[in-house]
């Protein structure tokens, strides 16, 4: 067998096992298939062989797309998304699905209609979602990189407490055509890794424009050199975080330093009411997003709408999706409703401004380390989860989640943020604390 | 008391676009169901809209030539409704920007033409089709119809008869076929308005209602009248008009109550992320407005001005093709009522004899060539008339009139024929002299025999006459 079969093989048989309930689905005849035609594709091709978990919320043709519900158990997708078509393309082997938060909604990652994912750094731990299949699949040494998606954090959250390398790229900087809508505003496909150099391979097979995808464009090309760069430590995001996570900033500000990059401190307040925005905006969206998903359609039906919901979808999404319909509908919430897109404007003002004065925005991906499943019972704890996270999504901002740092014995994450577009500014500094680490 | 109607329209005019609004399937109607569908149209997960440039520019064409202004900036937003033909739960249309502000059509009324005022012109999408089967028990969905462009036209509150809303929709449908924008087939569904209905007594504005989704003049006009009345019995019972939404029944002439009292927030819009403002470049709507050519209303005025009739003018205005035919064929030199009279009456008769299905297929050159032939005398009209028969899918007319042996039927020749009839003599004749006048015919109809048809009818008659009384 050739060492790249042997090599899928080997993947397969992992993901087979399905540690963790990283996997939804396997695709083993699939991948084998495709590794056998790669065999036979000449050239040097970026991914070749390279063996990638999918987000069960990108479409794959022919396979089945359930997205953490049992409402759309049985769904079957007619075409690949545009990531899956550019991986295809750059010689990637797609491994199969990976589990997630109902709808891509829960940061703990314990809200699959089909078991929550365990953390495999510490299965008593929460993973973190909703991309924590995909987390899990890379931390657990399955595949060296997979899709994921990020609304409000749900890439950055679960590389953050796996310990793997997360990025939610520039909003439009990679098509969302094929990712099932959760909020389109603020939706992205993000990407997994085990390194940043991984990360930056898988970036740039993936991103660009994409005609079918009205809000996709070309991400700058080039990246900013990590000598003279600007980095921001954001005071306020600071503050929301532990003494260890603190520390962890420190110690990436203290790397990029001594790569040539100049530290500053960096005041943003508004941020501080992002996590709220971000809950009526999401919320509202959802409704819109979701509302095919009436049992007429796709996965499973036979029943009146409303009764249908009721039985086959999850309290979270429930909660969520009756939160946006009255935010939708209530003459008396529209003052919430348009408060909530001010604070959009006025959080990308600010940030506008402190990127002037900084290049990139240094600050930490959560507050503190996986917390243990037995306390990830409260539903308003886990809604905290992202309120370091969420910025980047409501700025449309590239927003990359680096593992730095330690505490209770489980890794702690940097969160570095960049200008729209200059997603490989973003992945170049992160190649950077990369090395910075290594030579520690 | 005084009491005043008063009526707003929204009318939904499809836009004949190769490809529907946001994906590339064609937009075609009388296909079998679900024929023209992808995952788009289907509202499949994943699936994001492409906006159609044509069918911005259709809308914009339309929206620039009744007057209105184009916004610099187009968004689109999410109105979100649950229904079993709106695949994706919410239909794409403009709320906060829409891609036209004011403008204005004239109608004629009552005391002459009145301006109707445009409030704005939105783009969006159509939903699917329903339709129900009792038998099975089953609703179907056809989705060849969703995705559809469409421009909702809306109206300031103007109008105050149905028969005036009538005239306003056709209007707009004539100007929007007139353009090429639409195919304005009323049976297809290509226009269809809600029509919007208040009473103003002595002064006072009353509560308005809305009657969905009305598909013809005729329904529109109807449904105003029997509105305004259920509205005034209200007010005589002394009971409320409350807000509500009304159907109307074209076989049974009737209205009933769809939904009861509607409040705007109902459809919770939202704006629609996954489509960037579109930028309006001011050169490229310049470009538009200029390419509009002669409007309707511009030409209805020189047509006054060259004496046709009023029904014909209605005519030419609906159809763009005929007018230009006109107009094609008085710059070759026919005189604008013989030319009208050719197309308008002769060769529409020929076409619905035939069952012609579509445009005139006779050009401009051949109608010309008759009028030029009788105004020389060198044909009779009848001989013209003949001859246009046998061109009138477009065979050269000179070469025609050669190889039939077509010309103009002397005076000799027509006497000749009278001569010849009276010789012959027969029961015709005798009854005749008996004084049976209904025997001319006869009689006229044995001339015109001899003559292949080709004698002007009246010179026939006049000698038949002279030589019957000698």
């Amino acid at each position: 067998m050739t060492e790249l079969k042997s090599r899928i093989t080997a993947a397969i048989a992992a993901a087979e096992k399905k540690p963790w309930n990283a996997f939804r689905l396997v695709m083993g005849e699939s991948a084998l298939r495709q590794a056998e035609e790669l065999e036979k594709r000449e050239g040097p091709l970026p991914l070749r062989g390279i063996p990638v978990a999918v987000k069960d919320n990108i479409a794959v043709a022919g396979v089945e797309m359930s997205c953490g519900s049992r409402l759309l158990e049985g769904y079957v997708p007619p075409e690949d998304a545009e990531v899956i078509t550019r991986l295809k393309q750059a010689g990637a082997v797609i491994l199969g699905k990976t589990n997630l938060d109902e709808f891509a909604m829960g940061s703990y990652g314990l809200r699959s209609a089909f078991g929550p994912v365990r953390n495999p750094l510490d299965p008593l731990r929460c993973a973190g979602g909703s991309s924590s299949g995909s987390a899990a699949a890379v931390a657990g040494g399955i595949v060296p990189m997979a899709l994921g998606s990020d609304t409000g954090g749900s890439v950055r959250i679960p590389a953050a407490w796996c310990g793997v390398i997360g990025f939610k790229p520039s909003w439009g900087a990679v098509s969302r055509r094929g990712l099932l809508a959760h909020a389109s505003s603020l939706d992205a496909v993000g990407l997994l890794a085990g390194s940043a150099a991984d990360c930056g391979r898988f970036f740039d097979a993936v991103a660009g424009f994409d005609p079918g995808d009205a809000t996709s464009f070309d991400p700058e090309p080039k990246a900013r050199g990590v000598s003279g760069l600007r980095i921001g430590i954001w005071r306020e995001q600071l503050l929301l975080a532990d003494t260890p996570a603190q520390k962890a900033v420190l110690e990436a500000a203290r790397l990029l330093e001594r790569a040539g990059a100049r530290v500053l401190e960096i005041s943003c307040p508004a941020v501080i009411l992002a996590g709220e925005t971000y809950v009526v905006l999401a919320a509202q969206e959802a409704v819109s997003c979701l509302a095919r998903f009436d049992g007429l359609r796709f996965g499973r039906g036979g029943e009146p709408t409303p009764a249908l919901r009721t039985r086959l979808m999850g309290a979270e999404v429930r909660g969520r999706l009756c939160l946006g319909s009255a935010l939708l509908s209530m003459e008396e919430l529209a003052p919430l409703r348009r408060g909530a897109l001010c604070r959009r404007s006025e959080i990308r003002q600010e940030l506008e401004r402190a990127f002037r004065e900084a290049d990139l925005l240094l600050g930490p991906t959560t507050p503190g380390p996986a917390p243990l499943l037995e306390r990830a019972g409260d539903a308003g704890e886990e809604r905290k989860a992202d309120a370091l996270t969420v910025v980047a999504n409501l700025a449309g901002l590239p927003a990359l989640a680096f593992p730095l740092g330690e505490a209770e014995n489980m890794p702690l994450s940097v969160h570095l943020m960049g200008r729209r577009g200059e997603d490989r500014t973003v992945l170049r500094a992160a190649m950077a604390l990369e090395e910075g680490r290594g030579a520690r | 008391m005084t009491e005043e109607i008063v009526v707003g329209l929204e009318i939904h005019v499809e836009l004949s676009t190769r490809s529907k609004l946001f994906c590339g399937c064609p937009a075609r109607f009388g296909e079998r169901p679900n024929a023209l569908c992808c995952p788009i149209c289907a509202g499949h997960p994943g699936t994001l809209p492409r906006l159609n440039r044509g069918a911005l520019e259709a809308g914009l064409r339309l929206g620039l030539a009744f007057g209105g202004k184009a916004a610099p900036v187009l968004q689109f937003d999410r109105k979100n409704y649950f229904y079993p033909d709106l695949p994706k739960g919410y239909q794409i249309t403009q709320r906060r920007m829409p891609v036209i502000h004011g403008g204005f059509l004239e109608i004629g009324t009552g005391e002459g033409t009145r301006k109707i005022h445009i409030h704005e012109a939105h783009i969006e999408e159509d939903a699917g089709k329903l339709s129900h089967d009792p038998a099975r028990g089953l609703s179907l969905i056809d989705l060849n119809r969703a995705g559809v462009p469409l421009l909702e036209v809306v109206t300031e509150p103007e109008l105050r008869s149905g028969e005036e809303a009538a005239a306003f929709a056709r209007k707009l449908r004539d100007l929007a076929v007139w353009l090429g924008v639409s195919r304005g087939k009323m049976q297809e569904g290509n226009l269809r308005a809600d029509v919007n209905v208040s009473l103003t007594r002595d002064g006072v504005p009353g509560e308005r209602t809305e009657i969905k989704n009305v598909a013809s003049f005729r329904e529109i006009q109807r449904a105003v009248e029997l509105e305004s009345l259920r509205q005034h019995a209200l007010y005589e019972a002394g009971e409320p008009v409350e807000r509500v939404t009304l159907r109307y029944d074209g076989d049974r002439d009737r209205l009933s109550i769809m939904r009861e009292k509607e409040e705007e927030s109902g459809y919770r819009y939202s704006p629609e992320p996954d489509l960037p403002p579109v930028v309006l470049d001011p050169d490229w709507v310049e470009q538009l407005r200029a390419g509009l050519g002669t409007l309707p209303r511009e030409r209805e005025r020189e047509y006054l001005a060259w004496g046709l009739e009023r029904e014909w003018i209605t005519v030419l205005l609906a159809d763009r093709e005929l007018s230009r035919l006109l107009d094609r064929t008085v710059s070759l030199g026919a005189g604008p009522r013989e030319a009208a009279a050719w197309i308008l009456v002769d060769a529409q008769a020929i076409a619905r004899a035939r069952g012609w299905k579509g445009s005139l297929p006779t050009p401009a050159e051949t109608f010309a060539y008759l009028i030029r032939r009788v105004e020389e005398g060198q044909f009779t009209r009848a001989v013209a008339r003949k001859l246009l028969e046998e061109v009138f899918e477009g065979e050269d007319p000179e070469e025609t009139a050669r190889r039939l042996g077509l010309k103009r039927i002397g005076r000799e020749e027509i006497e000749a024929a009278v001569e010849t009839v009276i010789r012959e003599g027969g029961k015709a004749l005798q009854d005749y002299r008996a004084g049976k006048e209904k025997a001319f015919t006869a009689l006229m109809g044995r001339a015109m025999g001899i003559l292949r048809g080709q004698g002007d009818p009246t010179a026939v008659r006049e000698a038949l006459r002279r030589a019957l009384e000698k």
